[in-house]
């Protein structure tokens, strides 16, 4: 283990698993509350809609990504907070539209540049200092939003109807998340890729959200999963040479199973 | 006396959908309003415009002489629905502690002073020995008083209910009335509830205003809730009795 710090590619690979661990386990909190699983899914591909359309124009692929996760975020929170339809429409809606744009992109391309597997399957050992700073960036705005509104943002996961009339600016809240949402997973792209961003916003809060009815333990266990699995999952893929955004998932779902097995929440069930 | 709450010629819905037609109504100090009606007659609509969650498309709301939103914080509300998740990671004292946020202020952190007015807040509602436990794991009763602790932690002088007594057995729906009834009679504050249960709730109430997308009748229980305005209404032959002081109303069956 201590030989691995030597090389450099790892120390970055190290810092990133902690920064994407970090801030995907804490939005992942609200995602899983809310009930918004699948947005991350939606907007994860928007944002590879973006990459695709910046790598197709010769561009900076996390600026493209950042842009259409934030739209796609903005409009499937609007669609959500207007009623009418359910948010699992205008998710599958937009999840489809923006692959499509993505492929199409894909097509365009006089050559097929091999960066879009990488940002499609994540690859943590060749993430660069732009990459980190990206992330670093992002959870401090994630850290500084939690501290700031910790109070308004539990009160609009348990009702945000009700934390709107009762004088809270339960829609400012909710779309200042959807963007920071959206810059998560941009910035995560990069390392865990596509289909795997999703996984690790997901899994870690699922599997915290097993075992306590505190959030505030929620939260430390969901954090704790998120840095935990991606610090061990980095060291199996260099050890057994396996991709390491696969192996980071397959770690968080290892954790979310036990969480499931031991649950005192299930207890009652069984 | 003056009207407390106001609406004079309120028109609102959703999209272009109307949902209440020129609503006009006076609601004073001190009184417990009950505003019933069939489903889909506008009474949660109402209550939303007089809350200040929902704009009318015409007609002026005044709640203590300003637009709802600038006194939200004297308005106490309690929804029909809310979280259902058995899991919420919430205790009830946190669930309380929501309806003190905007006294708090943005960014603030609950002190000691607030987690004890929440605490107060649960013992109104009997439900001290409850603050720890998850919300997700009381009764719907109990979840009900805990929401009614939420609305009464800001020490509201308006307590607005929409549908109290849905989906709650029949002791649970007395506990609730009987708060409400002290809160209106000791504490001063003005109830304003909506349902379309009238025989669980006439006794308690001063006012009752009947709606049907507008208000058709309003004024004391005897005198709206009587034979003659109730066939009226419902279009069909509606009997009042009273027994032991408590009004009752019995559809009477076509069939029989």
């Amino acid at each position: 283990m201590h030989e691995l710090l030597h090389y450099a590619f790892m120390q970055k690979a190290i810092i990133a698993s902690i920064l994407v661990g970090l801030t995907c386990s804490l939005v992942g909190i609200v995602v899983v509350l809310k009930g918004m699983s699948f947005m991350g899914a939606g907007i994860a591909h928007a944002s590879f809609a973006g990459v695709t359309l910046a790598l197709l124009l010769g561009m900076e692929p996390f600026y493209f990504s950042l842009i259409f996760a934030v739209v796609v975020a903005i409009f499937i929170g609007y669609i959500e907070r207007r009623g009418g339809l359910k948010i699992d429409v205008p998710i599958g809606i937009m999840f489809s539209f923006t692959m499509a744009l993505a492929i199409m992109f894909i097509g365009l391309m006089k050559r097929y540049d091999p960066r879009v597997m990488n940002f499609l399957f994540g690859s943590v050992l060749s993430v660069s200092w732009k990459d980190i700073i990206y992330l670093a960036i992002n959870l401090f705005l994630v850290l500084l939003f939690f501290i700031l509104f910790f109070k308004e943002l539990k009160f609009v996961i348990f009702d945000e109807e009700l934390a709107e009339i009762t004088g809270i600016p339960a829609g400012s809240i909710f779309y200042a998340f959807l963007i920071l949402l959206g810059l998560t997973i941009s910035t995560s792209l990069s390392s865990v890729g596509v289909i795997l961003v999703f996984a690790m916003i997901v899994i870690p809060s699922a599997a915290a959200y097993e075992l306590t009815h505190r959030f505030s333990l929620m939260l430390f266990l969901s954090i704790t999963f998120g840095v935990v699995s991606s610090l061990i999952g980095l060291y199996l893929s260099y050890q057994f040479d396996i991709p390491s955004g696969a192996s980071i998932v397959l770690v968080v779902s290892f954790f979310f199973f036990i969480s499931l097995l031991i649950s005192p929440k299930r207890r009652r069930l069984r | 006396m003056d009207c407390v709450v106001e609406l004079a010629g309120v028109t609102a819905g959703y999209d272009s959908k109307v949902a209440i037609e020129d609503i006009n109504l006076c609601i004073k100090e001190r009184s417990f309003t009950g505003i019933i009606g069939p489903n889909g007659s506008g009474k949660t609509t109402l209550l939303r415009v007089i809350t200040g969650s929902l704009t009318p498309f015409r007609g002026t709301v005044k709640v203590f002489g300003h637009p709802p939103v600038r006194v939200r914080n004297r308005i106490g509300y309690v929804p029909q629905f809310f979280n259902d998740d058995p899991y919420i990671p919430f205790s009830a004292i946190e669930v309380v502690l929501f309806g003190l946020y905007p006294h708090i202020g943005m960014i603030r952190r609950p002190g000691g002073k607030d987690v004890e007015r929440a605490r107060q807040a649960l013992d109104t509602v009997g439900l001290l020995d409850k603050e720890k436990e998850p919300f997700g794991h009381l009764s719907g009763g109990q979840k009900r008083r805990v929401m009614i602790a939420r609305a009464l932690a800001g020490d509201p002088d308006i307590l607005i209910l929409d549908e109290p007594s849905s989906g709650l057995d029949v002791k649970s729906i007395r506990i609730i009335l009987d708060l409400l009834h002290k809160l209106n009679t000791e504490r001063n504050i003005i109830i304003i509830l909506v349902t379309h249960n009238i025989n669980q709730i006439a006794s308690y109430l001063d006012t009752v205003v009947y709606m049907r997308k507008r208000i058709y009748v309003a004024g004391n229980p005897k005198e709206v809730l009587s034979k003659e305005v109730l066939s009226e209404l419902y279009g069909a032959p509606v009997d009042v009795f009273e027994r032991n002081g408590n009004i009752c109303v019995l559809v009477e069956d076509s069939h029989a």
